[in-house]
């Protein structure tokens, strides 16, 4: 696949402070990258500076490699290119109009615009709406409108800032499974800025991570999820567990970790001395009533007490104290099989390889 | 009470016997305050668009300069444009002064600040992440523009009417610009006080009867148009 948008030396800057700062960025044809990261780290604001609607201080952006601004000019760039933002922003006029009004910038013929406008409004479910003044939509109504509007166009890229917010559960899971299949089947190229980790990993191919106006993590959704390189990216991905740790000893990749007192046994590559965070997720925590169910590939486990129970219906969240807290998710059933309760004494165990370390910068 | 009855009968007579003087004025006033308000509008629009998407130095000076302008005592209007248009003055070789002319240019000069601060507010008021919308939809400026004007066009049509009110309504520049010439330059506040000052109580009042209708008329567009917007959203 071919990069379809890269960034160069991307550079941007506010009341003399950084907003952003990157070395390099790319999105390939047909593929979708969400990106995460706290607030205030840059995301919108890198958003605009790709779709060229902000512009930067220095920098490169090229589109299909040509250099825009040189070999293509920032008008036609932005011809291929089509942007949905979190807020329902609506002309004062109905639904159809509202829809067609980026085909009406294109100068479309009347008879094309009808065409694709219902086509577009079948295809988001919302065709009995078209004549209905946009302003009076429910919510679920108003993002589809504003996603059939940004798709109308047929764009090569996508540029979504945070699309789904401010939506209930039921009807964001169904528009965001709506969209991606749209957006997979036409094959758009799609940046989503977002908060959300269900929106983040059931939507893209590839994560990237922002802090301070840097990426500071890029990769598979599977990279990101299972070795975080910081503790916002650990708990942006529901990582609970981030144990604090100095190697106490290092030897063909395995290491022992002392964690308040406590030794556990990691695969990774640092030298001794080195302080660590220990990254484990609390589904891969395993509780035992006592030492002899564990099984032998558990390496680590420790005796601890039950300190805290949250019942979310169908799985439990328990928290244990054994030196160090840590939180196991438990399903339903095992919940009852070992029926527990706070302050029982309880056996929690984890695997060496379930555990991803980073050094503690 | 009496005087009042007694003058607003004999108006209301002299306004259904198309009385050709009193219509002369009224067809004057007309034209002079639809000529400015349309100059008037045709700057401040634009101007205001410029102004309220695009930053640039001085901004703040402009806008509080604006801001002053829109209280702007018509007297003190009259009386720049007197020395803008006096022989000697900047304009002085045009020999503009007590013209019709020299009534538009005093006008138009009252009612664009009216008209720039009030479309700027509006235009201001228009969500910057809209506009980034518009534009990453494609738009040019030019559409983005004609946008936020269809947007806008309550706001914009009240800014308009305000300015209308207030040139139609304004006696100070008019009576020095124009010099109140009869048949040539007396527009319908002019005239009132005129009359006024003659005594001529009756037809001061027809001149201010026209006036309030034509206020009224004014105040009656913009309030269907308003009603008829906000149906639409119902």
């Amino acid at each position: 696949m071919n990069n379809l948008l890269e960034g160069k030396h991307l550079k941007f800057s506010k009341k003399g402070q950084n907003i952003i700062d990157i070395e390099h960025i790319y999105l390939k044809e047909g593929e979708i990258v969400s990106l995460i990261g706290a607030n205030g780290a840059g995301k919108t604001t890198l958003l605009l500076t790709l779709s060229t609607l902000l512009k930067l201080d220095r920098g490169n952006l090229y589109f299909m490699g040509m250099h825009i601004g040189d070999e293509i000019k920032e008008r036609d760039y932005r011809k291929n290119i089509s942007l949905l933002f979190q807020e329902n922003l609506f002309l004062d006029t109905n639904v159809f109009e509202n829809v067609a009004i980026g085909l009406r910038f294109r100068k479309c013929p009347e008879k094309i615009i009808e065409e694709k406008v219902k086509d577009m409004l079948k295809l988001i479910n919302i065709y009995h709406l078209k004549d209905r003044n946009a302003k009076t939509l429910s919510g679920g109504e108003a993002k589809r409108v504003c996603i059939a509007r940004a798709l109308v166009i047929e764009p090569k890229i996508l540029f979504l800032d945070e699309p789904f917010t401010n939506l209930d559960t039921p009807s964001k899971e169904e528009i965001i499974k709506d969209t991606g299949k749209i957006i997979k089947n036409k094959g758009i190229s799609s940046i989503i800025v977002t908060h959300d980790k269900y929106e983040a990993l059931s939507l893209s191919d590839r994560i990237i991570v922002m802090e301070k106006g840097k990426i500071i993590q890029e990769g598979t959704k599977e990279e990101v999820l299972h070795q975080p390189k910081n503790n916002f990216v650990a708990c942006f991905f529901g990582v609970e567990n981030i144990l604090k740790g100095k190697v106490i000893e290092q030897k063909d990749g395995e290491l022992l970790v002392d964690v308040c007192g406590n030794i556990i046994e990691v695969t990774g590559n640092f030298k001794k001395g080195t302080l660590v965070y220990l990254f484990i997720r609390p589904e891969n925590v395993f509780l035992y009533k006592d030492e002899k169910h564990i099984k032998t590939s558990v390496r680590n486990h420790f005796r601890g007490k039950i300190v805290e129970i949250n019942n979310f219906g169908y799985y439990y969240r328990i928290t244990i104290d054994c030196k160090f807290t840590i939180v196991s998710y438990i399903t339903k059933s095992s919940f009852t099989e070992l029926s527990l309760n706070i302050n029982d004494e309880v056996v929690i165990g984890f695997k060496a390889t379930s555990i991803h370390v980073t050094e503690k910068i | 009470m009496e005087l009042f009855v007694e003058a607003l009968t004999k108006a209301i007579h002299l306004l259904l016997s198309f009385d050709y003087e009193t219509y002369l004025v009224i067809w004057f006033t007309l034209k002079v305050s639809i000529t400015a308000i349309l100059i008037s509008t045709i700057l401040s629009i634009p101007l205001a668009l410029y102004i309220s998407t695009n930053q640039f130095r001085f901004k703040h000076f402009i806008l509080s300069t604006i801001n002053t302008g829109m209280a702007m005592p018509p007297v003190l209007a009259g009386l720049f444009i007197t020395i803008f248009l006096w022989r000697n003055g900047f304009l002085g070789r045009f020999n503009l002064l007590y013209t019709p002319q020299a009534i538009i240019i005093a006008q138009i000069f009252l009612a664009t600040p009216l008209i720039l601060g009030i479309s700027i507010s509006a235009f201001q008021s228009f969500p910057k992440k809209f506009m980034l919308q518009i534009l990453g939809l494609g738009a040019t400026k030019f559409q983005l523009y004609m946008i936020m004007i269809r947007e806008c066009k309550l706001t914009l049509l009240s800014a308009i009417m305000a300015g209308f009110g207030a040139i139609i309504s304004e006696v100070g520049a008019s009576m020095m610009v124009g010099g109140n010439i009869k048949g040539y330059t007396r527009v319908l506040t002019t005239a009132i006080v005129t009359e006024t000052g003659k005594g001529n109580f009756e037809l001061a009042m027809a001149y201010g009867i026209i006036l309030l209708l034509l206020s009224f008329s004014v105040n009656m567009i913009l309030t269907k148009i308003q009603q008829k917007n906000r149906t639409e959203h119902e």
